[in-house]
């Protein structure tokens, strides 16, 4: 196992206007890992998560200060483009939402306005095969994305991003609006993905974070509480506050 | 239609609970009638007002429609009068007006939701683009006036009326636009943008099509104004008889309703009967170009929401 950081986050802050949202954080993502951040609602979690493909930028009254640097470059350099940012780390929301086209386009358009120059109908097969939907779409892949279920709207999402061939896939609590079943297949394949990509998951669920992931950040009010590896954190974590978190006294 | 049930008081016996009508149940009951009835009522009101006038016009003026009143132009003699010249200005106007202020209109607003910075500067267009839309006709009648007609020297021509009827309908086209815009799903436009899409990427394949109906709702309000409207015309000096069909951008031109205009302000009876006939023309112009934009929106919600 080689042990590269993909992503390395330095004394971030995050503000929102006054507000400080995430406060002098340090993180060390490595490759082809999972790596949860956990922590109660308003702990900054989904805030630093966007700021890993730039989608914080669309936010109003947003600063950043610190770097996050994705292969070594602060991915906000000035130099960097944060069309290029997101190309090379994807994301899948909360909510799934695909667009409304079919199955087939949903998956196609990015890598068709990227530039892709292979066979594009291949391209929605390997990807759609690798998110586990191939089998129950083959057959209609030019009905709406929206004739899907739930969790098979969400494994669409994950296809489409698995289409753009990224390196790293950030996943914003996706299976909090999915049914327990829905949520296990998802969590099967992440397990499955990460021998390919690298993947951040923020996830209020404590149990699917104990079940997915290689290594776990704590979040609390801004503050990073604990970072280590998901067993340790789970089993004895160093800070009273995570034993608590953890234990479910709060959050 | 009110099926009032305010005896259940009488009922004395001890009935199941379910069937317990007594308390303040029957006033409840008693005031959501009303408020039904009221809203029933305005509804007839206005539908019936309309109706009432289609029916009046058309009794008045279906007479006078046949062929000739197509394809003659108007005459001092009622039996000889068409619409000719009219109806194919109506028609110029519409299509330059169309051209002008839809593609400027979209455009305009797409830019002013989506891409232009927000800041003082865009809150002051904004505004003064919401007062524009309630300036009166008149007013851009005159400045058409100055502005075309005057310094451009675009002379009384189609051009002149139809940058005019143009500018008017910009507020509404621009407006309507932008509040299409903001409804589409921000999961909509986040998920294309996370995809590595640029902002203009995004606009196109996305939230322009998921807009369009709305869009087009509003480029519809806005030309069946333009095409009904008389006052910026007058000003601007269309010609209430034209004895010729006009031919290119340049040519003087008169329009159904300046011909309604005309012919109703006459003291014949005849006249006014072919005003009717002229608004029956009107009306079925505005329905046309309606029905296009409607089987438009129809095909372009193709992939449900």
């Amino acid at each position: 196992m080689n042990k590269e950081t993909v992503i390395e986050v330095q004394k971030v802050g995050i503000w929102y206007g006054e507000n400080k949202a995430v406060k002098d954080i340090n993180l060390t993502i490595e490759r082809q890992k999972v790596f949860a951040l956990i922590g109660p609602s308003g702990c900054g979690k989904s805030t630093l998560l966007r700021c890993f493909n730039r989608m914080n930028d669309f936010v109003d009254g947003f600063r950043i200060e610190g770097s996050i640097s994705y292969r070594g470059m602060n991915i906000y350099d000035k130099k960097v483009d944060p069309v290029v940012v997101r190309k090379c780390i994807g994301m899948v929301f909360q909510k799934p939402n695909p667009f409304p086209s079919s199955i087939f386009e949903n998956i196609a358009w990015a890598p068709r306005i990227n530039g892709y120059k292979g066979d594009i109908s291949e391209l929605v097969e390997t990807s759609l095969t690798k998110a586990g939907l191939w089998k129950e779409v083959k057959d209609r892949l030019k009905s709406s994305g929206f004739s899907l279920s739930g969790g098979q709207q969400q494994r669409l999402c994950i296809a489409r991003t698995i289409a753009m061939q990224p390196d790293v896939i950030l996943m914003d609590e996706p299976c909090s609006a999915l049914d327990p079943i829905s949520t296990s297949i998802i969590e099967e394949l992440i397990s499955e993905l990460k021998k390919q990509y690298s993947i951040v998951i923020v996830t209020h669920s404590m149990q699917q974070a104990a079940r997915v992931s290689d290594q776990t950040a704590f979040l609390f009010r801004g503050d990073l509480i604990e970072m280590g590896d998901t067993s340790k954190i789970f089993s004895m974590p160093d800070q009273k506050l995570t034993k608590e978190y953890i234990s479910g006294k709060f959050g | 239609m009110i099926n009032l049930n305010l005896n259940s008081n009488a009922t004395t016996k001890s009935e199941h609970p379910l069937l317990d009508q007594k308390g303040n149940l029957g006033k409840r009951k008693l005031k959501s009638y009303i408020f039904a009835f009221m809203c029933f009522l305005a509804t007839v009101s206005v539908i019936g007002l309309i109706a009432y006038l289609i029916l009046d016009t058309y009794l008045q003026g279906s007479a006078w429609i046949n062929a000739d009143f197509f394809t003659n132009f108007a005459s001092r003699m009622p039996n000889k009068s068409g619409i000719k010249a009219a109806l194919f200005g109506t028609i110029w106007l519409l299509g330059i007006t169309a051209l002008f202020s839809i593609p400027v209109g979209v455009i305009s607003g797409i830019y002013l939701e989506e891409l232009m910075k927000r800041g003082y500067f865009h809150r002051f267009i904004s505004v003064n683009v919401s007062n524009l839309a309630g300036v009166p006709s008149v007013v851009y009648g005159i400045f058409g006036l100055a502005f075309f007609v005057r310094m451009l020297g675009f002379e009384r021509s189609l051009l002149s009326g139809a940058l005019t009827l143009s500018l008017m309908s910009l507020p509404v086209i621009i407006i309507s636009t932008r509040e299409a815009i903001a409804a589409v799903p921000s999961s909509i436009k986040m998920g294309a943008l996370a995809m590595g899409a640029t902002k203009w990427q995004t606009a196109r394949d996305h939230i322009f099509p998921t807009a369009l109906p709305g869009i087009l709702t509003g480029v519809i309000l806005a030309l069946s104004r333009a095409v009904g409207e008389t006052a910026p015309l007058i000003i601007l000096g269309a010609v209430s008889f034209l004895a010729f069909v006009p031919q290119g951008w340049n040519d003087g031109y008169t329009a159904l309703p300046m011909q309604i205009y005309t012919w109703v302000s006459k003291p014949q009876e005849e006249f006014h009967q072919l005003a009717a006939a002229t608004i029956i023309v009107l009306l079925g112009v505005l329905l046309v170009a309606n029905s296009i934009a409607i089987f438009i929106r129809i095909r372009s919600r193709k992939v449900k929401l």
